[in-house]
């Protein structure tokens, strides 16, 4: 029953959710040194009230489980803390970097799809011939090389033979459209290609299955052109494998894009996640940490209830 | 008659060139760093003083030659050597309108040695006895120790800036809202974009700044700050990677080259083995090429630097007046078995990423592994490494000193016997002798010999290495005039930057 | 008897396609390159020369030299061996302690299984890079942290795969059998189970090496990875970021020999898996 499925997913996925703060929360304790010493820093950016306030929000004196449901509540109540060395709020700051990191993930994604999906569906085609040969290795090469490999051959590339072209310097959309574009199209190719390398595989994947099942032989045998067989019904029955593939890539999408922002000086979430990282400044990581893993849940989930949406067959597993 | 015609030629191009319009414009400034606070009192990171040296005024500036003029003090005198007398002007006013008193003179000298506000330029005021309102336009400084002539420098520093008592007793934050004197005021700060300065219109110098406007886009990465420059999306950008003027070799840029006060060092902890004794250490100083450490670090942007910067005139002594400046790895040997390692030893300098650090370390270990030293590199992350470095558990580290145009102010905090920072925890009576004479000294001759004697002693004991210079490095667009970038680093003359597009 | 004919089959399918013969030549070259780099490489990788600074590829330096004028080439060929070391003893952790928690809970079920699930799931809802990347952050980039960081990031992926095989067959008669007759549960486990999982375990090995010596070379571009003056695959790549229109090849080169390192792993996983998975059997 697919409507029981769902509502188990979606308890499943809370104590999972939780289970990902507390790994937080304990690795943030972890750290040698008081979390307050670390927080204050050397920059006097809090008053006396707000440290004396950010002890009790602590609570350190207390017990460890009493700090975590303390600092849960806070979270909850949408208070992330104050970053080390700006003194901003950090949930601002998030909000304000996460446009960036959302328009390079949705135009890699469209890179990789417009990419992945056509080579598979015509190495499936052509399965085992020098075509389909190819497009193994291609896909092959582009699971294993790394982000920043590609990212390089694209800035020497262009900076070398297209002067003129703008690799660097974000421009926010509204501001300046077709510059912003200009901007996102290296980063975006770069983390697409590398997606596409795994949506191409399982697509090839699926769609020899699904080629080969029997009801796409009784398609053609009904006298249905072969395109149409092809896109119509075996593309639609490989789809969910490949929404799957997509999903899973999320996670590679946001560990990528800490990756190419910083190749490419886009002021994303994964720039600022490394900036304070090299900064220590420890509220920023955390928040962008659990910010991260709690969307890509949050994501899969919506990504499975599409799945049942589009395989009617899926029961509780 | 040609010199006549082309003398000529000079001033109707200069009367051209004056007549032409200064005013107005906005200048964009691509910079590495966002400012790290903004309360001119407590601020620490060079990425704040940028800002607020602009922004805020203090008693005293110095000018392009790094000599002390007056600021808010239309003058200063110092009677005595333990005395100094501030006259301040008439027409300063705050941003938000209010007029500047003597008050907020002595308020932020108040607020600065307050314990509790945690200034660190408290430590530079440390000999300060007391502040004194004479009259409504003027103010006393009385000091413990005649040493007047070294301690004046402070006032022109970011820290010593003059902040109005009234806001500060408002109860604003400082950190996050400023209220300064200074020729432009901060009418935005998007962190992690950009700043925006506007011109004060009720600047004391009626004439400047000359510009409406400077954007400063903060671009962390070295290649979009040079890129942005090509595109002409900014019109100046601070260079971090020497390499990046080779892209930049053109009559469409303007590049701009000044060696800073501050310097690298490599500095012992003289109270461990084999650092404790000196032979130790000035045999190191012959067994580490300097030359090539400026040529792999900095691509050749810096100067070989002895105790006082080359640029501090006329207190440095160069470099060629210490025979352990010369690279002589076989004496460095010699010496080292004299002292009792023949086989060379190990020990482990302590680094941080920051200011390539740990770079200069890897030349230094590779250097001295030709000695058969053997240089272990402990890279820690940069709260780490200051805090270590204050409670100086370390054998050695490579360091970056802020330096200063008074030898005083550059030494005794170093390397007096308990100083502020003489984490090498060196101890040297006669040095310290020479340091408490050298402040009271007033005979700028005298002055001058007791200095040269110490910067013998420094280098032949060499508690720390001398290593260089860096230089502080910018370009910009062909059409940005009046541009320079100070020793100290400093960036005040922005207010005579204008644009000549 | 089943297992010679198992790896006489093995070996057919795995000659017959040359790309595999070609690829194990790779990989041997990797292995001897990492047990003997000193004997391909042509300079000492911590040497400096202020004389030959940021020089171009050619035949005295096959990959060019770094701001220091250290041979790229020769750190190139340590960077393999340092790098393989931190990958192959991240895997080592990851694959015991994964392949333990994986087998306990499908071998179990039941609330052991919910638990060790459930924070499964939680480690395995970070990405790889995120994980390793905030553990390094967290306690310091050494190559002992890093080790710690990328093997604690593949823990999960071991579990979870181990679990999924290890609850496939312990419905079989074979396991069954050994039940009823009295073997205490953890003997079972180790002598019936893992050996009917481990051709599963091996092509997860392998297909997660890969991907480890990834993320290791993903930190070391981002600043994070082991210190200098040690060289690493990836930390030969974050130092070039700085003259990447100045100096390409050092981001370039030492790239290419990850993404060449990388591919002949897979392809060597891929093959293991069309040999040894029984999904992949026709």
């Amino acid at each position: 029953m697919s409507f029981s499925y769902l509502v188990r997913r979606l308890l499943l996925s809370i104590p999972t959710i939780l289970i990902v703060t507390v790994i937080v929360f304990v690795l943030v304790r972890l750290v040698p040194g008081d979390v307050v010493d670390l927080i204050i820093g050397t920059q006097k950016f809090l008053s006396e009230e707000q440290i004396l306030k950010m002890y009790e929000d602590f609570g350190l004196d207390k017990p460890i489980f009493v700090q975590y449901f303390i600092w849960m509540k806070s979270m909850l109540s949408g208070n992330l803390g104050i970053s080390l060395r700006t003194g901003e709020d950090v949930a601002t700051m998030l909000l304000q970097r996460l446009p960036v990191t959302l328009e390079l993930a949705f135009l890699s994604i469209f890179v990789s799809i417009i990419i992945g999906i056509p080579l598979g569906i015509i190495s499936a085609r052509k399965k085992n011939t020098f075509v389909d040969n190819l497009i193994k290795v291609v896909g092959l090469v582009g699971l294993s090389s790394p982000a920043f490999w590609i990212g390089t051959i694209f800035i020497v590339i262009f900076s070398f033979y297209f002067e003129s072209f703008t690799i660097f310097g974000y421009v926010a959309f509204f501001e300046n459209p077709m510059k912003n574009l200009q901007v996102f199209l290296l980063p975006s190719f770069t983390l697409g290609l590398m997606i596409a390398a795994q949506i191409l595989r399982i697509t090839r994947t699926s769609m020899i299955e699904s080629l080969s099942m029997d009801y796409v032989k009784v398609a053609y045998s009904k006298g249905l052109g072969k395109n149409k067989v092809i896109y119509k019904h075996a593309f639609r029955n490989a789809l969910s494998p490949i929404i799957t593939v997509t999903g899973i890539q999320l996670g590679y999408l946001f560990g990528g894009s800490i990756v190419i922002e910083n190749m490419f000086a886009l002021p994303g979430l994964g720039r600022l996640l490394l900036q304070s990282v090299n900064q220590r400044d420890y509220p920023v990581i955390q928040a962008i940490i659990l910010f991260i893993v709690i969307v890509i849940i949050i994501l899969n989930l919506l990504i499975d209830f599409i799945y049942t949406i589009i395989d009617p067959r899926i029961t509780l597993g | 008659m040609k010199k006549i015609i082309s003398m000529l030629l000079i001033v109707i191009i200069a009367l051209f060139g004056f007549s032409k319009q200064k005013e107005g414009g906005t200048l964009l400034i691509g910079i590495e760093t966002e400012p790290i606070g903004l309360d001119p009192t407590i601020v620490t990171a060079f990425s704040s003083f940028r800002i607020l040296e602009n922004v805020y005024d203090g008693l005293l500036k110095f000018d392009e030659n790094m000599n002390l003029v007056p600021n808010i003090a239309e003058k200063y005198e110092i009677p005595s050597p333990d005395t100094i007398i501030f006259t301040i002007r008439n027409d300063v006013y705050f941003h938000n309108g209010e007029k500047l008193t003597i008050e907020d003179v002595l308020y932020t000298f108040e607020r600065i040695m307050d314990e509790k506000v945690g200034s660190p330029a408290a430590a530079y005021y440390s000999e300060i006895e007391s502040v004194q309102i004479l009259d409504p336009n003027t103010v006393c400084f009385k000091l413990k120790v005649p040493m007047a002539s070294s301690i004046i420098i402070n006032f022109a520093s970011v820290n010593s800036a003059i902040v109005s008592k009234k806001f500060v007793q408002s109860g604003k934050n400082l950190q996050l809202e400023t209220n300064g004197t200074g020729p432009f005021l901060i009418s935005e700060f998007v962190p992690g974009d950009h700043i925006t300065l506007k011109k004060n219109p009720n600047y004391f110098i009626p004439e400047q700044p000359y510009l409406d406007q400077i954007i400063f886009k903060i671009i962390p990465e070295e290649i979009s700050r040079s890129t942005a420059l090509r595109n002409g999306d900014v019109d100046l950008i601070e260079v971090k990677e020497p390499l990046t003027l080779r892209s930049l070799e053109s009559p469409k840029y303007k590049i701009y080259r000044q060696p800073v006060l501050s310097y690298y060092l490599l500095g012992f902890n003289t109270k461990r083995k084999p650092f404790d004794n000196y032979l130790v250490r000035s045999a190191l100083s012959m067994a580490i090429n300097r030359e090539e450490i400026i040529n792999m670090v900095a691509f050749g942007e810096g100067t070989i630097t002895g105790p006082l910067n080359p640029t501090v005139k006329p207190w440095a002594l160069t470099p060629d007046n210490f025979e352990e400046y010369e690279y002589n790895p076989e004496k460095a040997k010699r010496i080292l078995a004299e002292a009792g390692y023949p086989n060379g030893f190990e020990f482990n300098i302590l680094t941080s990423s920051r200011y390539s650090f740990d770079k200069i370390a890897q030349v230094v270990q590779s250097q001295l592994s030709r000695i058969g030293i053997k240089v272990n590199i402990e890279l820690v992350e940069w709260g780490i490494f200051i805090s270590r470095w204050g409670k100086s558990d370390f054998d050695s580290f490579i360091s970056l000193n802020a330096g200063s145009i008074d030898p005083d102010v550059q030494f005794y905090r170093t390397f007096h016997s308990g100083g502020s920072t003489n984490v090498f925890l060196y101890s040297n009576d006669i040095v310290d002798k020479l340091l408490e004479e050298g402040r009271k000294e007033i005979d700028m001759l005298k002055r001058m010999q007791i200095y040269n004697q110490l910067q013998y002693i420094l280098v032949k004991e060499a508690p720390v290495l001398f290593l260089y210079s860096p230089n502080v490095l910018y370009a910009s667009q062909s059409f940005v005039n009046g541009f320079k970038p100070l020793a100290n680093e400093s960036l005040i003359f922005l207010r005579e930057t204008w644009i000549d597009k | 008897m089943k297992g010679s004919k198992y790896m006489k089959r093995f070996l057919k399918n795995f000659i017959k396609n040359p790309l595999n013969m070609i690829n194990l030549i790779i990989i041997c070259a990797l292995i001897f390159v990492s047990f003997f780099p000193s004997v391909i490489a042509p300079y000492n990788p911590l040497e400096m020369d202020s004389r030959s600074i940021l020089e171009p590829p050619s035949f005295t330096h096959f990959f060019g030299t770094d701001q220091f004028g250290r041979d790229v080439f020769s750190r190139s060929i340590y960077g393999i061996q340092n790098s393989m070391i931190i990958a192959l003893s991240s895997m080592i952790i990851s694959a015991l302690l994964g392949t333990l928690l994986g087998i306990l809970s499908g071998y179990y079920g039941g609330w052991i299984d919910q638990v060790i699930s459930r924070i499964i799931d939680a480690f395995f809802a970070f990405p790889s890079l995120v994980l390793a990347l905030f553990i390094v952050a967290l306690f310091g980039s050494s190559t002992f942290n890093l080790i710690i960081a990328i093997g604690i990031v593949y823990i999960p992926i071991f579990a979870r795969t181990l679990r999924g095989a290890t609850i496939s067959i312990k419905e079989l008669t074979f396991v069954k059998a050994s039940k009823v007759v009295g073997k205490n549960n953890f003997k079972i486990m180790w002598t019936v189970v893992f050996p009917n999982v481990s051709s599963i375990f091996i092509v997860t090995f392998t297909t997660n090496f890969s991907t480890a010596i990834l993320t290791e070379a993903s930190l070391g571009f981002l600043g994070l990875g082991v210190p200098p003056p040690e060289p690493t695959l990836g930390g030969l790549v974050g130092q070039g970021t700085n003259f990447i229109i100045a100096a390409p090849w050092l981001t370039l080169l030492p790239g290419l020999l990850i993404a060449v390192i990388v591919l002949s792993i897979n392809i060597l996983g891929d093959g293991l898996r069309d040999v040894l998975d029984p999904k992949f059997q026709k």
